[in-house]
This record gives C-alpha cells, structure tokens and sequence, in this order.
C-alpha cells in the first residue's frame, strides 16, 4: 500500500481517563469487529493476556477506515502500557508512530502521567491528536480542561475534540482527525530494510513473536534477517498482521507495522528497541537501542530452603519472556540459597514475585529493594553496586551516586502542604512548582530513586487523600552522603535486613528498625540484644528479654494427642523461621525493612 | 503396627463427667452447663460402656477388645467438668461397674471435686462407694481471683470443704492451683501459697494459665478484647515468676517435684496420671474421654447428648483416633517421658526403638537445656517453664 494512505498513531492517557473504551470504539466504528465479535475478541485476548503475563507491552491492531475524502486508509494502531516501569517500551511505541492521541478525562483534568506523556510523544516529535472524553458526565468541564492542557501542555484549545468514549459521541471526528492531521509514514519501500522491534513475546510453539514497525524496505517470508544489535540471524517463516487475530501476508512494506516469526527461541534476542535488517543488504541500525537496564534489586529467596532449584526453574520459564528480568544466584547467612533479581521497577517487581507465588506455587522471601550505587573507591576507581552487603568498606569509599529521578506530581492545592513535606523527608530537591487551576498544583521533583522503592508512593497516595498522581523518568545519578547500616540480631550481622540510608536519617531508621524488630522476633530461650551499626559504631540497640514461659500444664484425662499437635505446630512455626546464629528470625522481620521511613502506622 | 500385648499390666481407667454448674472463663475443655435431668441417663450410658467396652471396642474396629486377660484396673480417676455434682449413688454405681469389668484392686481411686460442692453427707458416701483420694479445683484463696474467672465457690469454702472431707476420712487431698489468674499479684499469689502450705494437701497441682482459642478468656485476649478481665491478667513473665516462686516454696516444704505440673508429699505421688506420663495403658469413658492401649489413641465423641444416644444403640461414636507410629511413640517416650522431672533412661528406649539419639539429646545438653547423668536425662531445673521449646527441638 502507498504509505501516504498508511497512519500509525497511539493512544497516551493517565490511568481510568478511557484509552481502552476509545479503542473499542475505532475498532467498531472502522468495522474492524462487529459488536458481536467484540465480545468474543475481548475474551480472546484476555485468555491470551493471562498467557502473556506481564510481557503484553504494547498490542497491536490494524483498522481499515474510509475518510471522508473517499480514501480508504489503513490506520494502525499502536497500544502502549501504562505504567512508568515500562518507559524504554513506550518510548519505542512511540518511534513506531507519526502522531498519537491524547486522551483526557473531561473532569478529572491533566494528571501526572498526561504531562509525562505528551512530553515524550513531543519528544518523539509526534502529532498531538488532543482529545477530552467523556463530555457526557454532569461532573464534565471540557472549558476549564482546555484551559490546562493550554497552560501546562501548550496545546491550543481549538485544536481540541471533544468526545464520550462510551456514548461514541464525536468519535468519527477522531478517525477523521487522525487521517488529517497525524503524517503518514516517509521512507521508502525499495530502500534497504530497517523494521524497529516495540514488542515481542514468547508463543510455546512459534518462538519470539516480534512486532514491528517498518521504517524502510520490505520484510517477505523466507528473507533472511539480522536482529543487530543481539546480532543474532534467523530466518523469517512468517509476517502479518494483527486485525486483532492474526492474518500472515506476503509482504510488510515500508510504514507499515505487523508482526515477524522467524524460529526466534528466546524474546532476550528480540529485543525491543533492535532493529531488523536484512542479513544480505543490511542497513544501519536505527538509533535509540539500549540494552534493558534493571533499576531496582531485590534477593529472592524460597523460604524452604529445597525449592531453590524449583525458583531457578521459574525464573529461567519466566525469563523465556520478560527480557527485562534479570537474576544471578545469590547466597545469604540469613535466607539461604536465593537469587539477586534485577527489575525495570516496583511494579515490575511486583509482577514477577507474584507470579512466582501464584503460577510457580513458591513461598518466597524477598529482601527490601534496592538501587544501583555508584562507589568510587579511593585509587581503585567506580564501581556499580545494587546489593547493600556488597559495599565496600566505609575507609575505602570516596564518594557515593546514587539514581535520581525527576517526578511530576500533580495535587490538590489542599494537599500540596503534606507532599512537599513528604518529598522534603524523602530527600527531594524541589524543580518547580506551578498552579495549573487555583485547586490543582504541578510539583516537580528530583527524587532518589532508592526513597521512592521503598513506601513512596502509597505514601503520596495516603497524604493526598488519593488525590495526588505521579509519574517519573531516571534523570542520573547524583552525589549523596549514604551509608550502609547493618543490623545485628545476637551479636551477628544479618545480611537480609542491610540497608543503605543517608547519612542524616540513619540515626532515626536504626532506632525505627531496631524497635520494629524487637516486637517482629519471638522471644528465645536467652536474651538477644538487636542493634543498628554503621561499621562498628552502633547507633541503636534494643534487647529482646530471654523467653521465660513456654509449657504445657495440664493433662486433660490423657489427651496426650493434643499435647504433641501443639509441639508439632510449635515446631512448624520454627520451620518457617530463619536462623542467623541461635537466633529463629520469622519472615517478618526481613519485611520490616521495607516499612522502615513509613512513620507511624 | 504391630499389635501391642499390653495384657496384665496394669491399667488406668478415666471416667469423664463433663457436667458444671457453670463454666469457667479460661476453660478450654469440653464441657458444658446441662440440665440435671441428664445426669442419670448420661451415668447409665458410661456404665453400659464400661460393661461392654470390649464387645463397643470390636465394633468400632479398635485392637484394644482382644486383651486377654482382661485388663486390670490399678487406677480409677472420675475427672470433669464436675463430678461431684453427680449424686452419690451415681458415682458408687460408676465404680461399682468398673470393678465388675476390671477387678476389685484399685489402689487409687480419686474423684475430682469443686469445694462449693462438698457437703457431710456427700463426703461420707463418696468415702463409702471406696473413693479415697480427693483432688480438689482450689485454684486460689484470693476472692477477687474466683470471681473473675466465674469460679462458684469462694475462699471460705476451701476450708470447710477440707473439715469436710477429712471428718470423712477423705484426708488424701490434692489441691489444684492456677497461675497467671486475672488479678493475681506477687502478693496474692504468695498468700494463696501460704494458705496452702498451712493445709499442708498430700498432692499439688500447679497449672499456667493457657490462653487459646478454646476458651472464653482465651478468645477475648488473642482478640485484643477486655472483657472477663482481660486487663487485669499477669503477663507471661509475671506467670513465669509465680511458677517458680512455687517452686522454690512447695520445695522447702518438703513437696518433691515429680512432674512439671505436680508436687507431692513423700509416698502420695498420682500414679493415674503418671500413667499418662509413662505411656502406660488407660481406658476412658464416658464423653470426650481419652483412651490409649500402648499402640492406638482415641477418643469418644465429647458431646454427651450424641454419646449417650449412641450407647442406647451400643455403639461408639469416636472423635479422634490415631495410631501412634514408630517414630511418634519415640517422640512421646521423650517429651512425655522429661516432663518427669527425674527424667528418663536413653537406653531402654534407644534399646526399644533401636535408635541412637545422642545426636538428637547432645546438642541440648550442650546448650544447657537438658542434663546427663550416666544416662538418665532431665529437663535442667531452671528449663522447666520453657520445657515446650526443649522438646520441640526432639521432635523428628
């Protein structure tokens, strides 16, 4: 198809403003899929979301739509995820698209992740499609909307369409805005190939399933291709495109987007971001392809110490899709046998643990999170350190960065007291902070990364009544005055309740710690003192007094049976333990980290 | 399993009597306020029990009906619930059932009895029916104490309850006391001591209070709640004080502690529940009781309605039953066996079981739990209010 009749957009919006309502309805008006089919369609990929897991990061679909000019075109449209953990994944989308839709609920306004949004799609240099949805609602102010996104966006208010998502209201206004005013694809067919990779994931029987956007030349089944920046050479079985289901085509040319299945047996060697050239006339790579790097670091470790083969096994499984998982084993004196897991972020984190409990039924443990330090050590150059008991002694370090990042919060005026002082505490350097109505306030923040893993976000959410959104991108690394703190339980480090904190709070987390610990871990049978240390200067001590009453008295007419079910769960509880020492730690100590800096509960 | 010959030893016998007249706050026993009227068909039924144990024992499938020769009784132990409230004749002909299925030796014949309960007249016939060792549900002379856990009898009761008795010839007394009552201190604690020591019982039994989800007191203070005193309860560390205060106590008053929970005075030491203890044979009856033969543990339905209904139809109906594998008897030979404090041989059961269990015994030793003494170990004096946690660690 000539491409100036191709359109390849995507749809940004914050969370709940109706991204995925307004793409039901392109898909329906288009013709794409009957109401009926909708239903099926959605089932279909529900089925196949909970197959895919995680690794759904952007969908595709192609809509064939025909313009008021007479044209039929062929829109393809781009989904992005929705969460900043997947940022490099959206910043690929985007460079899959000319222009992209920007969707805002018409009462609840710009938000944290519209600013984000629209500053990468500008970033992209996309063409702003800005539409406000649901215009139907009593609540609805599309006059005072327009008035922000002119404001905090620079997007003129005429150039906005207003919509309802569910009513269909102006929606054909949509698909003509976006045949009009969104670019339609440059580069051309008979050049040399060069398709950019926004997704794959892992199919059982086909390997890799790639996604790709064609940026110039063709892709033809049996072509040989060359992922460049893996390097890897495989040979192409099979292109389509997705109107969802899947349709094979003869060929992809240039501006269009489909999907690739060429015997790729791992998604780590279809990487987003790589480009797909021909191995027999290749092209440069196209710019913008970063290896995936984790951000945030925690140990995974099986509480029955025998399912450590069972967790390697999972994560090797879940590995096979999710390129951006990374682990390496790991050995506590603490938890035993586990695996240092490096994550795109906190949800990601969250995601991995969970489906490592639920599908792989493992028990796990899992040390607070953590960061990826940069150490200079005096005369022994930079290190990168994301495991606190891998530190270097305190002699030997120079200096200390730590990753920041710079965070959009959008608030309620009422609110913005309580966050600032939140981001304050958190050790955030304040950027800016701009009304963008006389009840809503943009703060922007540069954040250490290593305060927002911990509680951070449940915590805007709490000051803010709920109101607060936030969203964020790594701006660095920036020098700060940290320390490692180790905890002693019984007169011996344990390695699972490391952390690094600054300097200044580490006083008040020691204490708060310490405190939480005395209460976490059961009496023993002596006394144990529990202190926090920073190299060998305690800071804080609390002693757990020696157990003094543990007996079964009486005998009731010779129930012996339940004399020993309760030594036999007694004795369970203690399985479930951790020892450091002579000391029994239960799980819940090792959390207590992660809840350390969430004052009062 | 093997089947156990346990034949010719000799054999505790229990009787359950799960009647009061109200029900304690801290108890986690099955047992339960019923209307008097059932009292005599309920005594009917454990007789009829008693009397066919062997032919109810066969039916239900359990091993213990092919002893022969029969089992003789060197013990009979009426526990409860109350069973003092039950009237005389109704004991007498409990007892009288036992003989007839288990011969006319017993040698301790004990009835559980709650003070308010005790009248002249009720203590003579309870020595007559040929009870003659009385264990008494004390639990302290602080009023105060009594009434918040909803105990009927008061501390004046306790004396007249013992005049009673030993006018009676019932001089062989035990007192049961509680610690960690709501409200007791230190001092009232020390005072309840001393009333008894000024009594001077043959026997002594001293409890913990246990706070689990089997009681109402248990209930209210897991869940964080006040009522029935909550508030007013010692801590386990103030629990664990008074424990060994009695000790120290019951020790310089000439008491030999014999078991974790029970003292006596030289010659007068419970040889029913030592039964327990050693894993010899006992046979309850009656609702919720007990049983164990040497190889299989069970016991009856606790519901005294559904039991009595099931004898009328001469059949058990079981609540739990549990064979008690090679490696669980070694484990009760160990934690049941070190609750006596004299301890235990090793090597008669490491001969038993053919197992070596110095590497299961040393490392305790080692750590000051347990002592050894040319082969014979016990529970270290000052382990014994942690004792759960010493045989935790000899559990397999």
């Amino acid at each position: 198809m000539d491409p100036q009749f191709i359109r390849n957009f995507c749809i940004i919006a914050h969370i709940d403003h109706g991204k995925s309502t307004l793409a039901d309805r392109l898909l329906e008006l288009t013709g794409t899929l009957t109401e009926r089919e909708m239903t099926a369609q959605v089932l279909d990929s529900m089925e196949l979301e909970r197959e895919r897991g995680i690794t759904i990061k952007a969908k595709t679909v192609r809509l064939s739509y025909k313009a008021r000019d007479g044209h039929v075109y062929r829109l393809n449209l781009i989904d992005t995820p929705g969460h900043v953990d997947f940022s490099y994944e959206v910043s690929r989308a985007l460079q899959a698209c000319e222009g992209a839709l920007l969707v805002i609920d018409a009462s609840q306004g710009v938000e944290a992740q519209t600013v984000a949004n629209t500053f990468l799609a500008s970033q992209h240099n996309l063409a702003i499609v800005p539409v406000i949805n649901k215009v139907d609602l009593p609540a609805a102010q599309p006059e005072q909307v327009k008035q922000q996104m002119e404001a905090v966006l620079a997007i003129p208010s005429e150039d906005t369409l207003e919509i309802s998502a569910k009513t269909g209201l102006g929606v054909p206004e949509v698909l003509e805005a976006i045949v009009r005013r969104i670019p339609p694809p440059a580069g051309s067919s008979d050049a040399p190939l060069q398709a950019l990779i926004f997704d794959s994931w892992f199919d059982s029987y086909r390997g890799a399933i790639v996604l790709v956007r064609v940026t110039q030349g063709r892709l033809r089944p049996r072509m040989k291709i060359r992922m460049c920046g893996v390097g890897l050479e495989a040979e192409v079985e099979e292109i389509g495109t997705l109107v969802p289901k899947p349709v094979p085509l003869d060929e992809l040319g240039a501006g269009d987007v489909g999907y690739v299945i060429a015997n790729i047996k791992r998604v780590a060697d279809a990487r987003v971001g790589d480009t797909i050239v021909d191995a027999d006339r290749p092209a440069p790579a196209l710019p913008g392809f970063e290896a995936i790097k984790p951000m945030v670091f925690a140990g995974l470790f099986p509480v029955n110490s025998s399912d450590y083969e069972n967790l390697r096994d999972a994560l090797g499984k879940l590995q096979l899709n999710d390129a951006a998982l990374f682990y390496e084993p790991e050995n506590s004196t603490a938890l035993g046998f586990g695996f240092r897991c490096g994550f795109l972020g906190l949800l990601h984190m969250d995601i991995v643990q969970e489906r490592l409990e639920r599908e792989f039924n493992l028990d796990l443990i899992t040390t607070a999170p953590s960061v990826r330090y940069r150490i200079g050590r005096r005369g022994a150059g930079t290190v990168e350190v994301d495991n606190p008991t891998k530190f270097p002694p305190p002699a030997e370090i120079e200096r200390i960065e730590e990753p920041v990042l710079r965070a959009v919060i959008i608030t309620s005026d009422e609110s913005v007291g309580p966050v600032i002082q939140l981001c304050e505490e958190k050790r955030g350097v304040q950027k800016n902070i701009e009304y963008l109505s006389p009840t809503r306030v943009m703060l922007t923040y540069e954040l250490p990364l290593n305060e927002i893993v911990l509680d951070f976000y449940d915590r805007l959410k709490s000051v803010s009544r709920g109101y607060a959104s936030l969203d964020y991108q790594l701006a660095g690394y920036r020098e700060a005055d940290l320390v490692k703190m180790d905890i002693l339980v019984g007169g011996e480090a344990v390695d699972a309740l490391t952390m690094v904190c600054h300097r200044d709070q580490a006083f008040d987390r020691g204490r708060e710690l310490v405190t939480r610990l005395r209460k976490l871990i059961p009496r023993q049978m002596f006394e144990v003192p529990l202190q926090a240390a920073i190299g060998s200067r305690v800071i804080a001590r609390e002693n757990i007094a020696a157990m003094r009453k543990n007996v079964l008295a009486k005998c009731y007419g010779g129930d012996i049976t339940r004399k020993r079910k309760l030594l036999e769960k007694q004795k369970e509880g203690k399985k479930r333990m951790k020892r450091v020492g002579r000391v029994d730690i239960p799980q819940e100590a090792f959390l207590a980290v992660l809840r350390v800096g969430a004052g009062e509960e | 399993m093997p089947s156990v010959n346990i034949a010719g030893q000799n054999l505790g016998v229990y009787i359950q009597v799960p009647f009061c007249q109200s029900k304690c706050s801290y108890c986690n026993f099955s047992t339960g306020v019923f209307p008097r009227e059932i009292f005599e068909p309920y005594v009917d039924a454990v007789c009829r029990e008693i009397a066919e144990h062997e032919e109810l024992y066969r039916r239900a499938g359990l091993a213990a009906w092919q002893q022969q020769p029969r089992f003789a009784a060197e013990t009979i132990y009426l526990g409860g619930g109350t069973p003092s409230l039950l009237e005389p004749g109704d004991l007498a002909r409990l007892l009288d059932a036992v003989r007839q299925a288990f011969g006319n030796a017993a040698a301790e014949i004990t009835l559980e009895a709650d003070p308010e309960t005790v009248s002249v007249e009720k203590a003579r016939a309870w020595r007559s029916a040929g009870f003659n060792r009385i264990s008494l549900g004390v639990q302290s002379f602080a009023d105060t104490e009594l009434k918040a856990v909803g105990r009927r009898h008061r501390r004046a009761d306790i004396f007249t309850a013992i005049e009673r008795l030993e006018a009676a010839g019932l001089g062989n007394v035990s007192f049961d006391l509680i610690a960690g009552l709501p409200h007791q201190t230190a001092e009232t604690w020390q005072s309840s001591l001393g009333e008894l020591l000024r009594l001077k019982p043959r026997h002594v039994s001293i409890y913990l209070l246990e706070l689990d989800e089997g009681s109402r007191l248990g209930r209210e203070a897991l869940g964080g709640g006040r009522r029935y005193s909550v508030p007013a309860l010692p801590d386990d560390d103030q629990a664990a004080s008074f424990y060994e205060t009695a000790c120290a106590r019951l020790a310089a008053h000439g008491y030999e502690h014999y078991e974790i929970s029970n003292w006596a005075l030289p010659g007068f030491r419970s040889r029913h529940n030592l039964k327990y203890w050693r894993r010899e044979p006992y046979l309850g009856f009656g609702a919720g009781a007990h049983s164990f033969d040497g190889g299989e543990r069970w016991a009856n339905t606790h519901d005294p309605v559904v039991y009595a209904a099931a004898m009328l139809d001469a059949h058990l109906v079981l609540d739990e039953r549990e064979t008690v594998d090679r490696g669980q008897a070694l484990e009760e030979e160990l934690f049941l066996g070190l609750r006596q404090l004299e301890g235990i041989e090793l090597a008669p059961i490491e001969r038993r079981y053919q197992v070596n269990l110095d590497e299961r015994v040393r490392p305790l030793v080692d750590e000051g739990l347990i002592e050894m003494n040319e082969g014979r170990v016990r529970l270290a004096p000052s382990r014994i209010a942690v004792s759960n946690e010493v045989f935790v660690r000899l559990l397999d």
